[in-house]
């Protein structure tokens, strides 16, 4: 997962890789859109962890069913 | 309150919610009807009382002079007095580091209050009883869910690109600031950065991609906010927050990094004996004199700052070497001392003033007058390695201080011999003699003390002025 979000960012940065600062610069706009990026990759990370903590509780539970047992 | 109005600070005039006024010498924040809501909301929705209590907000009472009538004006507020006004240019590492993490915390606060830091400035941190402490109370706005942080681009250009520059590169990187009053802009971090700093997920997600995105869309005006809104979860900015405050967190000072000073304390011409008569001989002094604030200039690790600090109600201590300056912030706080604020000062050249008409941020020596002096082994580094005469010493010390402790080393000491040791001797008029005769057309020399078995004196003066 993380190797793909890698292989994601190294695409956008080879895509915006202009690094030339103008001298007026609108301060919100690619901050924004910035933020919908990071928003966008820490809300999958969030979906995943949410995911794997579902099983574990799962696998604990059949664990705990086991031992009872 | 025309008075009042005619001496808004130099330095609030960018926020058209209220602005900092002085008047007898008093500071007042106004708060204008303009923002009349957001901070009717911060006091009734508990999130100004649970700030204040803990110290993240400076407290402040509402005063309202019943002849005010005035059609911008909603409130006026007298904050709690900061002792001390420093910039971030001043701070140590450590320092930017506790307001980075403090930024952090009032924002992840704020959120669930239903508002958020509209500037994330690192002017707007100060600190009070060695804390760091939001001052500006006006900084809060509504938070609408899915419209991100407004704030985060100034919060990775004043607190993470010049943190992860001191960690990464060089702690004396932080004088960068007094060029960059917004903070270090994010394309020249990431030029500035080494590579070691692309494998950190988050500084290349937050300073590496995130510059890019900015210079890329900086002249395109095509963006529409309209059509890209709430798309922001407030789960994603509470992650998002959450990685920028482990990140820093994570930056930690190899104990092992040194610098010329930060072992002064063990590489001087003192033994035992001698340095238990220096403290005598200081403490004496401070009973004497009893001030009210000292300036302990050239104090290193702090060692004689912490001494006096039960006798003083505040004491600045100052050094020009940024690592001493984090090993004093760290024992200070490890000791809960809490009226010493280290900060980093070359006094050969003090901060001056930056931004408006310089005034913006005023220059160091002139934001505040101390009562006292203590200049220990300090002088042979101004007259010899700085080349500054006497004169000029005794000057600056007198503008700045009512009482002068001072220590003179002679040339035969071994530490002065140090410091000629490469050099021509052109000192000629270093001398005690000469020493006490300029010092005199400025101070009374009240006491002067022959430290133990080393030919170093220890001077109690008093400014005639």
């Amino acid at each position: 997962m993380k190797l793909l979000n890698n292989l994601v960012l190294a695409l956008m940065i080879y895509l915006l890789s202009e690094n030339v600062a103008y001298a007026y610069i609108d301060p919100g706009t690619g901050s924004y859109l910035f933020q919908l990026l990071a928003g966008c990759l820490i809300g999958i990370a969030i979906f995943f962890k949410q995911i794997v903590d579902f099983f574990k509780i799962i696998l604990q539970k059949i664990k705990n069913y086991g031992r009872s047992k | 309150m025309e008075e009042v109005n005619n001496s808004i600070s130099q330095c609030s005039f960018r926020d058209p919610s209220g602005s900092i006024m002085v008047h007898d010498g008093e500071i007042f924040r106004s708060v204008n009807l303009l923002y009349k809501q957001q901070y009717d909301h911060l006091k009734q929705s508990g999130l100004y009382q649970i700030l204040a209590e803990n110290m993240m907000l400076v407290p402040h009472c509402e005063i309202m002079p019943s002849h005010l009538q005035d059609a911008i004006i909603y409130k006026i507020l007298k904050p709690d007095r900061i002792p001390f006004i420093s910039y971030p240019y001043e701070w140590c590492f450590s320092q930017l580091k506790a307001a980075a993490l403090l930024t952090l915390e009032i924002q992840k606060i704020a959120i669930s209050y239903g508002m958020t830091l509209k500037d994330a400035n690192a002017y707007n941190i100060q600190f009070l009883n060695s804390k760091p402490t939001l001052i500006d109370t006006l900084s809060f706005d509504f938070y609408n869910e899915g419209s991100g942080w407004i704030a985060l681009k100034q919060f990775c250009q004043h607190f993470l690109a010049p943190l992860s520059l001191a960690y990464y590169c060089d702690l004396r990187l932080h004088k960068i600031f007094t060029n960059f009053l917004d903070g270090i802009p994010l394309d020249l971090a990431t030029k500035l950065l080494p590579l070691k700093s692309w494998l950190n997920y988050s500084l290349l997600l937050n300073i590496h991609i995130h510059s890019r995105f900015v210079n890329y869309y900086a002249d395109k005006n095509q963006y529409d906010k309209g059509k890209i809104r709430n798309v922001i979860s407030k789960k994603s900015l509470i992650g998002l927050i959450d990685m920028l405050y482990s990140t820093i967190c994570k930056m930690n000072l190899n104990a092992k990094r040194k610098s010329e000073w930060s072992s002064y304390y063990q590489n001087n011409s003192y033994q035992d004996d001698s340095f238990r008569s220096k403290e005598h001989i200081i403490m004496n002094h401070i009973e004497d004199i009893k001030p009210q604030s000292v300036w302990d200039i050239g104090s290193n690790t702090g060692h004689f700052s912490r001494l006096i600090s039960a006798e003083v109600p505040f004491i600045l201590s100052l050094d020009s070497d940024p690592l001493s300056v984090e090993k004093n912030y760290q024992i200070c706080n490890s000791q809960n001392i809490t009226n010493i604020l280290p900060l980093v000062l070359d006094l050969c050249n003090p901060t001056p003033g930056v931004g408006w008409n310089n005034l913006e941020r005023t220059p160091i020596l002139q934001r505040d007058k101390c009562t006292t002096i203590l200049a220990l082994a300090l002088i042979h580094h101004l007259a010899i390695s700085n080349n500054t005469p006497f004169l000029l010493i005794a000057q600056l010390f007198s503008k700045i201080c009512k009482n002068l402790i001072i220590e003179f080393i002679p040339k035969s000491d071994p530490m002065a011999q140090y410091l000629l040791k490469t050099r021509e001797d052109v000192f000629h008029d270093y001398s005690q003699q000469n020493f006490e005769n300029t010092f005199c057309q400025y101070f009374f020399i009240k006491k002067k003390n022959l430290i133990k078995d080393i030919h170093r004196t220890i001077y109690l003066m008093i400014n005639k002025y």
